[in-house]
């Protein structure tokens, strides 16, 4: 009994799919080439969200260890950048809330900064990682989906992407964001 | 009539369509509430991200692809596969605790999808096993968010299931005692050197009440709305007993987690004996237990007709079905004289650790170690 489907999607063997395949275009892009155009992005997001290089780098490495293990979504139907932002945007949210919920938070990214930043300004650097706590504080205590939306929006992601990464209807985006900015604000001066 | 906030939002983000954007524009250029209501979404934006850049990463600290991509190689290199991570000693703590815990393992890792572990429970439910068949699936067809739907499912079950363990494990000395304590004759493997530890787990009860909503939303969640639960099932309690059990573990086998970690493959020389008598589920006999095989089976990337006569064809009620991902290495043996299956896992290339499970007189047996075939059957046969 083999359930495997009647159209199988095979591992995307890169170097003979490029020989055998000429025609790039609708082929499916190669793993390698979609981790390292889209290996910043990712990582930078999940550094936004955890304040910790290591812990971010672990976590955009599973991210791609998934879509290793889901070769399909490399088809040229599917929408890459959309389904990474997603998995980042929650595993880093996860962390970000486990982190805190460890209330060891403010700790580590205060020792990271400092350990990170050559401090110039000793006391300007106290008031930026002050910020920083406070900022993903904020956005801990939001609703998953508002935080994750700004984070992404804030990442560069346009409308349409966004939509995509987060599964909303396209034309509640604005008004989605419109609410999201306004949540952050209030929680954040409280 | 004023422009609206999503409306200001999507202006002020060039995210309009042309003519969209230019009657916007046109209609600011008239209205000074909407000036103003779009100077404060424009300075909110502003505000809120200059608080998310001071998150954004110092240029070098972000590794550069290429390392990255050297360090994701090494752990694919790593990476066990679903089902090796199945077998792996890893889920050893857990097996011991009886067989009743590992074929609810078995299903759990295996299937990490609600409405089979829902219809796990049934499988096993249904409710003596007298064979077991394994089915392959293609992890390619499960839905993808389910992670995500696995973590709220653990949430969502702890109201649904309700556990009662007799007592504690016993540590026994020899077969004798452990028959006379577990109830039923206990067979030991013969010649294994080296430290052993032979121990009574005690009897389980789990009942289990259906919440029709709660399944088919998380079938929703995984996209898998299409699949239907049988509405009948709603509200009806499975009530699932394991007798008790006994475990028989020799070699490095109940590490915890972080010895595991330390310790090296090649030193972890665990062979794993479990045997139960069947576990049995008290269930109304209308149970609809077809199309729930079909539902599950259908999770796993079967399509509905495939997965209606794949179900149709399996006596559910006697048989425990295993699902494999598709090209994991497993075959029918012929051991202790009755039909068994042993699956294997491959943990580095030229070491390898089986499982092997058969059914013989009402009572399932779980025979694990490391080699192959020869090894396993060997030891298996060896058992009295």
């Amino acid at each position: 009994m083999n359930l495997s489907p009647a159209h199988p999607k095979p591992m995307p063997a890169k170097s003979s799919r490029a020989e055998s395949h000429p025609d790039r275009a609708a082929q499916p892009a190669d793993f390698e080439t979609a981790f390292q155009t889209q290996w910043p992005r990712i990582h930078a997001l999940l550094f936004r969200l955890t304040g910790d290089s290591d812990q971010a780098e672990d976590l955009a490495l599973e991210v791609f260890l998934r879509l290793h293990r889901q070769p399909r979504l490399l088809e040229p139907d599917q929408n890459l950048a959309a389904w990474l932002h997603r998995v980042a945007a929650n595993l880093g949210y996860n962390a970000l809330r486990a982190t805190r919920r460890r209330q060891k938070y403010e700790i580590e990214a205060g020792q990271f900064d400092l350990e990170q930043s050559p401090i110039l300004d000793p006391a300007r650097e106290a008031e930026r990682t002050a910020e920083r706590s406070r900022v993903r504080r904020t956005l801990a205590a939001m609703k998953p989906r508002d935080a994750q939306l700004l984070l992404l929006r804030h990442s560069g992601l346009p409308y349409a992407e966004l939509a995509a990464a987060l599964q909303l209807n396209p034309a509640s985006v604005g008004k989605l964001l419109s609410r999201a900015e306004k949540e952050f604000e209030k929680r954040y001066e409280t | 009539m004023h422009l609206t906030d999503p409306q200001l939002h999507a202006y002020f983000s060039q995210e309009m369509r042309a003519p969209e954007q230019e009657r916007a524009a046109a209609h600011l250029h008239t209205c000074p509430d909407c000036r103003t209501a779009l100077d404060q979404i424009e300075s909110r934006f502003s505000r809120v991200a200059a608080r998310l850049d001071t998150l954004a990463p110092a240029r070098n600290l972000t590794p550069s692809p290429t390392q990255a991509y050297v360090r994701l190689q090494q752990k694919l290199q790593k990476e066990p596969t679903m089902f090796q991570k199945l077998f792996s000693p890893k889920l050893r703590p857990a097996l011991a605790t009886g067989l009743i815990i590992a074929l609810f393992a078995l299903f759990a890792l295996a299937l990490t999808v609600p409405s089979i572990r829902a219809a796990a429970v049934e499988f096993l439910g249904l409710f003596r096993v007298q064979q077991i068949e394994v089915v392959e699936f293609n992890p390619a067809n499960l839905p993808q968010n389910l992670d995500n739907s696995i973590r709220n499912l653990d949430q969502l079950l702890a109201d649904e299931v309700k556990i009662e363990e007799s007592g504690d494990p016993v540590e026994v000395a020899n077969a004798a005692e452990a028959s006379a304590l577990a109830g039923f004759n206990v067979i030991l493997p013969q010649g294994l050197q080296g430290d052993t530890r032979l121990t009574v787990q005690p009897e389980t009860t789990a009942s289990f009440t259906v919440n029709l909503a709660l399944w088919q939303g998380l079938l929703e969640e995984v996209g898998r709305s299409d699949i239907q639960i049988p509405a009948e099932l709603d509200g009806q309690t499975l009530t699932f007993h394991a007798d008790k059990s006994v475990t028989f573990a020799a070699g490095t086998c109940l590490l915890d987690k972080k010895d595991y970690e330390e310790v090296p493959y090649e030193r972890r020389n665990c062979t794993l004996l479990i045997q139960t008598p069947s576990p049995t589920i008290d269930a109304p006999p209308t149970l609809p237990i077809h199309e729930i095989g079909q539902a599950a089976l259908q999770l796993l990337g079967m399509s509905a007709e495939e997965a209606a006569s794949f179900s149709a064809k399996i006596d559910w009620t006697t048989t425990l079905l295993i699902p494999v991902p598709s090209g994991s290495d497993y075959r029918e043996v012929t051991v202790q004289g009755v039909p068994g299956t042993i699956f294997f896992g491959r943990y580095e290339e030229a070491r390898t650790q089986y499982n092997l499970m058969w059914v013989k007189d009402g009572i399932v047996y779980s025979l694990s170690g490391p080699g192959g075939v020869s090894d396993a059957l060997e030891l298996a046969n060896s058992l009295k």
